[in-house]
């Protein structure tokens, strides 16, 4: 096991205005395996994610990421361990404007020991003709490929996509969603992605539904499909 | 791998490039600042020092009446352990009322150091001081007129031994203006024949003081031998002049005394030979009475006798006296009746002697008048003549009348020997020395000679030699003032250049925060990715830390040269220095370079450590705020729309405000100092006028010597100088007065034993009543003196204590009755110029101001243009991160139909407010300041007292200086404002 999440529980604010956001989640995900934390507004599952992604921490509960529990990390390991290990896709694209495309995908290449080839990551990503330009200059699906790509390039053991095609279209998000699906496969990278869409759970090796912050189902894909086959 | 964000610093420069080149200007002119100042006073500094060998600069001279005899000058090289040498000036005015100082070029001492043209070559030229010919516009090639000749100034020169030109090393102030150092060659200082020659020797310790109380001492030592040897030396050209005065009045008195015997003999040869002519006709007359008495007795002794005989016969009785119709006397009676007698009784009557008859009626003989005298005598010969006459009929002897009786009677009229009779030469006091004497002895009297004092006159001077002027060079202030203003600025400058270095870190803070507002969303990503804190500081870091970097490179470049320049051009216009050599000290590297750069690091390190504390996900919210629970200011729903539209802006931009008020009171206070300066200057003058004690201020040399002055409007004081040292603050010289009780001058009743200090003093030193001060002799150890306060005294020129005459003297070790000269509103004519050593006037003390304005006029408005200069800096930069940070929202408030005037007007009266607001906070920080810099550096980085006095005027300058510099900023703002698109901003939203 990969990532062992145990017992898993946050709350936000006090006394009365007090919400609890994960009431006790506990799941396992495999290495190379993809995982979409499924679940409406307010299930918990970016909150999960973030844990996960140790930019939040937990009430109560442990992660361990190859048998390390990243609570017990101190910050600057944390920050460590989310270099190393960690790739994040945000819905927001999140690039630095005055980057050109290339420059922002080496932010994450510069990040890691042994980062993949830009150049490739690049054409992988269909933004190899692109990488001259700055971000303002691109469309958002091409905006969210180059995050991917920053996410990607330093060929992260686990990669964190928290509703990646949520600000895009039908075709736009089905490219993205082919991207990850071409990651997962090509570097066996595990994929953990919070998504609101029904969809794109069949895509995934395992799927987690959440509701009022604990876990509905958690549902083991034998016949998973492509990102081409979704449909919504 | 190289960091990609780097990448993105040079696009971040060059899209706001604007705000990055006005804060490179200003840190370039603060570290050049910096840079400038350092170099050019360490180069300064170091000229200043090397001047000493280089120029041959004194230890010391003394200044003499005459030329320094060769023995002389032996015993004093000798006991000085030292090598005097010739440094012959005089003094010499030009038609406008300037004086020149001429020196003969030396080249053993105190040599010149030629700062432009050609020293003189030729007898009718001239090199006159650099800073004097530039205050008055004097060209080399140009002429000076001194003596009536037209000297021609073949070049511009400084002499280190006055590097400061102070006339009198006891002004209070140099004087660049009106005095001026010169050098001639030996033969044209010979040819101009000067009166007015100072016989002026410097000397050179054979073995260097190891410091200034060493020097002191060294000097006081020698100014002992000085003493001994001079006094040695003109006591006995006294003692030679006294003898031969003496042998001189001697023979004189002998010469007078026989040439008035002799007129004496004369005297009574004459009369002796009158009284003998006299004596014969007197005898004569005197004969021809006798003869015709004893005719007329002898008739009547016959008539009387026959009557007599008549009577008796008929009578037969002896008839009396009466009975006979003549009339006799007893006598004749007598020889009538014996006659008779005889007759009758036939007997002889015996008949007396002519002899027996002359004395008996010689005293009814008249005696001849003078009158009947053919020759005119007077009483005293006639009474010879008389008496010698007289003792001859009477059968006498008549010696003639005594000497003394010669000397009663003719003394007076005996010829006194006149002065050019005399074969010795004496004047009209010697002359009459010997005449009182002659007349002492002749009277009997005992002859008393004049005192001491009176032969003042008698003793030729021309020999005797006396001090003018003894000055060791640490107490020159014609050599130390310079050094010790060199560099006194430094620190202040330093203070002010780094707050403001300070306040462009915050600047740059604010609006790295405000980058960090906009790219929370990016931080966040970043740091979700594994971008540490450490690593996203560092970025934010590097663009000031560059600008700091380069603009450090470029003030440290132009710091070395134009700036270094001009502060070297700032002392040089004030002070005769000699020519310097560039010191590349690395002091100032750190001060100008690694100072700024360090602090330019910490504080944005500990801003932006404060800002990215925030977790990455609280990056990725934009929830940056650190208390969660904040809620947003209500305000009131009756303020208007738009003011509450504006108060929100500046709610919101509160920390770049606050940086921009703090930035506004640096501006005003530059703005205000720059302003107040020379109006405190001008305050000084109109202070020093009102305050003077007396219209004038003689001091005399020597109390014991200086002639007693009369005049009733006149009041001695005495007066010292003596150091205090107040911890933190730099050695003063503060002058004692010694006044007498009840004085006409000084209003005040001072306690005995117990002093009163000046206004300044207690301004300055925070000494008040019931508090004491410890005065320091000036270069001697352990040597203090200290006085109890009993009051303020209000005076502002100086800083000054006041106490009563006696106590001054009985403090200060010197006699009763001690005193240094007299106050007086008059001109005291009756005070020989020989007596005194100075005048005090409203003068010397406006002097100051006069030469301070000279002095600093110029950087005072340097440094108002640069407190204007970085006000709309400032202002400018944090102006545009308020616009740039809404440009949102600008756009927005475009979208919704505002026009570009009123949305300019939202947020530029923020700014406005801000600015107003600042403004208005300056004039009691300005206040505040100004007595802080007065109080903490003025009064403790610089020696003397200037009173503080914020004019009023002062706040309505800077006020309105600050406005006028937004107006320009705001103008600039609302262009700004009316080209922010409203697609753009859109597009860049996330």
């Amino acid at each position: 096991m990969l990532i062992d999440i145990s017992d898993i529980k946050k709350s936000y604010g006090a006394g009365e205005s007090r919400v609890e956001v994960l009431k006790g989640i506990s799941f396992g995900v495999e290495k190379g395996e993809f995982c979409v934390l499924l679940g409406p507004s307010g299930s918990g599952k970016s909150t999960l994610l973030n844990i996960i992604g140790g930019i939040d921490d937990a009430d109560s509960g442990y992660i361990s990421i190859n048998g390390e529990k990243i609570e017990n990390m101190k910050e600057k390991a944390l920050t460590d361990y989310r270099r190393r290990h960690l790739g994040y896709i945000f819905q927001m694209y999140n690039l630095i404007p005055n980057l050109n495309i290339k420059e922002n995908v080496e932010t994450g290449a510069y990040l890691s020991d042994h980062p993949l080839d830009v150049d490739d990551i690049l054409k992988t990503l269909g933004l190899y003709e692109h990488r001259h330009k700055l971000p303002s200059q691109l469309s958002g699906g091409q905006q969210q490929r180059c995050s991917i790509g920053r996410a990607i390039v330093k060929n992260p053991d686990i990669l964190l996509c928290d509703e990646p095609t949520g600000a895009l279209d039908y075709n736009t998000s089905k490219e993205i969603l082919k991207l990850i699906e071409t990651v997962n496969q090509k570097y066996s990278t595990t994929i953990i992605m919070v998504t609101h869409n029904e969809a794109i759970k069949d895509m995934a090796d395992k799927v987690v539904k959440l509701r009022d912050g604990i876990i509905r189902r958690v549902v083991e894909n034998d016949h998973k499909l492509t990102a081409d086959e979704l449909d919504w | 791998m190289r960091n990609p964000l780097n990448r993105r610093l040079p696009r971040e420069l060059a899209k706001d490039w604007a705000k990055y080149a006005a804060i490179f200007i200003l840190m370039v002119l603060l570290i050049s600042i910096c840079s400038g100042m350092r170099v050019s006073n360490e180069s300064l500094k170091q000229a200043y020092y090397e001047s000493f060998d280089k120029y041959a600069l004194e230890d010391g001279h003394i200044t003499l009446d005459k030329p320094l005899p060769d023995e002389m000058r032996s015993v004093f090289e000798e006991k000085g352990a030292m090598k005097l040498y010739d440094n012959l000036y005089f003094d010499e005015e030009t038609p406008d009322g300037q004086v020149v100082r001429v020196f003969s070029q030396e080249d053993e001492i105190n040599t010149p150091c030629l700062l432009s043209g050609e020293l003189p070559a030729n007898d009718g030229e001239i090199a006159i001081d650099r800073v004097f010919a530039k205050n008055n516009d004097i060209s080399v090639g140009d002429s000076i007129t001194l003596k009536g000749r037209e000297l021609l100034i073949t070049g511009f020169v400084a002499l280190p031994d006055y590097s400061t030109l102070f006339e009198s090393n006891t002004d209070s102030m140099f004087d660049s203006v009106n005095f001026s150092v010169a050098v001639m060659t030996k033969s044209g200082f010979d040819a101009l024949g000067s009166r007015n020659m100072e016989y002026n020797y410097a000397w050179l310790y054979n073995e260097a003081p190891a410091d200034d109380i060493e020097a002191a001492e060294r000097s006081d030592k020698f100014l002992d031998v000085v003493k001994d040897e001079l006094t040695d030396y003109d006591e006995a050209i006294v003692k030679a002049q006294v003898d031969e005065l003496t042998d001189r009045l001697e023979k004189a008195g002998e010469e007078y005394g026989e040439i008035y015997k002799r007129n004496f003999e004369d005297k009574v040869s004459e009369i002796t030979d009158n009284a003998e002519k006299g004596g014969k006709e007197y005898a004569e007359l005197y004969q021809k009475s006798i003869e015709a008495k004893l005719t007329e007795i002898s008739e009547k002794a016959q008539a009387g006798a026959a009557e007599y005989a008549q009577i008796m016969m008929a009578a037969g009785a002896k008839p009396s006296r009466s009975d006979l119709s003549v009339d006799v006397d007893d006598y004749t009676f007598s020889l009538i009746e014996g006659t008779v007698n005889a007759m009758l009784t036939g007997g002889e009557a015996e008949a007396p002697s002519q002899q027996e008859l002359i004395d008996h009626y010689l005293d009814q003989v008249k005696k001849p008048e003078k009158s009947e005298l053919s020759i005119d005598v007077d009483d005293f010969t006639f009474s010879i003549i008389e008496r010698s006459v007289d003792a001859v009929i009477r059968g006498g002897k008549y010696s003639g009348p005594t000497e003394e009786e010669f000397k009663d009677a003719y003394l007076d009229t005996v010829e006194k020997p006149r002065r050019e009779e005399l074969s010795v030469q004496l004047d009209d006091f010697l002359f009459g020395i010997v005449e009182d004497a002659a007349d002492a002895e002749l009277n009997g009297r005992d002859f008393e000679m004049p005192a001491d004092e009176e032969f003042e006159n008698e003793i030729d001077k021309t020999d005797i030699i006396s001090v003018d002027n003894y000055i060791p060079r640490c107490l020159n202030q014609a050599i130390t003032f310079s050094i010790e203003d060199i560099g006194g600025d430094e620190a202040g400058t330093m203070v002010m250049c780094y707050m403001m270095i300070a306040l462009i870190a915050f600047i740059f803070a604010v609006t790295i925060s405000n980058t960090i507002t906009a790219e929370a969303g990016v931080i966040g990503t970043l740091r979700a990715s594994g971008y540490t804190k450490g690593e996203l500081i560092r970025h934010y870091m590097v663009l000031p830390l560059v600008v700091t970097l380069f603009a450090a490179v470029v003030g440290n470049a132009l710091g070395y040269t134009v700036m270094k320049e001009f502060c070297v051009n700032l002392y040089r216009d004030s002070y005769s220095l000699t020519d310097y050599v560039t010191v590349w000290d690395a002091s100032a590297f750190i001060l100008s370079t690694v100072i700024p750069i360090v602090m330019m690091l910490i504080i944005n390190f500990l801003v932006l450590t404060s800002r990215l504390k925030l977790s990455p996900l609280k990056f990725l919210r934009h929830d940056l705020r650190k208390n969660r629970n904040k809620k947003a200011m209500r305000l009131n729903t009756k303020i208007p729309f738009r003011t509450r539209f504006s108060l929100r802006i500046f709610f919101t931009n509160l920390p770049g405000y606050i940086v921009m008020i703090i930035g506004i009171l640096f501006g005003s206070v530059l703005i205000a100092f720059g302003d107040l300066m020379p109006r405190m200057l001008g305050e000084y003058q109109d202070i020093v006028t009102r305050d003077m004690i007396s219209e004038y201020q003689y001091v005399v040399y020597d109390c014991d010597e200086a002639a007693e002055v009369t005049n009733p409007g006149a009041e001695k004081f005495a007066m010292a100088s003596y150091d205090y040292t107040k911890p933190g603050y730099l050695t003063d010289s503060i002058t004692v007065y010694g006044v007498v009780e009840g004085s006409k001058f000084v209003d005040a009743e001072i306690p005995a034993g117990k002093v009163l200090v000046s206004t300044g003093v207690s301004a300055k030193f925070g000494l008040n009543s019931g508090g004491s001060i410890t005065l320091d002799e000036k270069y001697k150890r352990d040597t203090s003196y200290k006085l109890d306060i009993a009051g303020v005294y209000d005076y502002e020129s100086s800083l000054a204590v006041f106490m009563n005459i006696d106590d001054f003297a009985r403090t200060f070790g010197e006699e009763e009755g001690y005193f240094t000269g007299y106050f007086s509103n008059t001109e005291l004519t009756e005070l020989p110029d020989d007596d005194v050593a100075t005048v005090i006037t409203a003068s010397n003390y406006t002097k100051l101001s006069t030469q301070l304005m000279v002095s600093m006029g110029g950087m005072m408005n340097l440094i108002k243009w640069f407190g204007a200069l970085f006000f709309i800096i400032v202002v400018y930069v944090l102006c545009k991160q308020v616009i740039e940070r809404n440009f949102q929202s600008i756009a927005m408030t475009k979208i919704l139909g505002f026009r570009n005037g009123e949305i300019g007007m939202l947020y530029i009266a923020s700014t406005t407010i801000a600015v107003i607001v600042g403004l208005l906070i300056s004039i009691p920080f300005i206040d505040v300041a100004m007595k802080l810099i007065v109080n903490g550096y003025l009064y403790t980085m610089m020696t003397g007292y200037l009173p503080l006095s914020m004019s009023p005027m002062t706040y309505v300058v800077m006020f309105f200086t600050g406005l006028g510099c937004y107006i320009v900023v705001a103008f600039l703002q609302m262009r700004k404002v009316a080209r922010v698109s409203k697609s753009e901003a859109l597009k860049n939203a996330e």
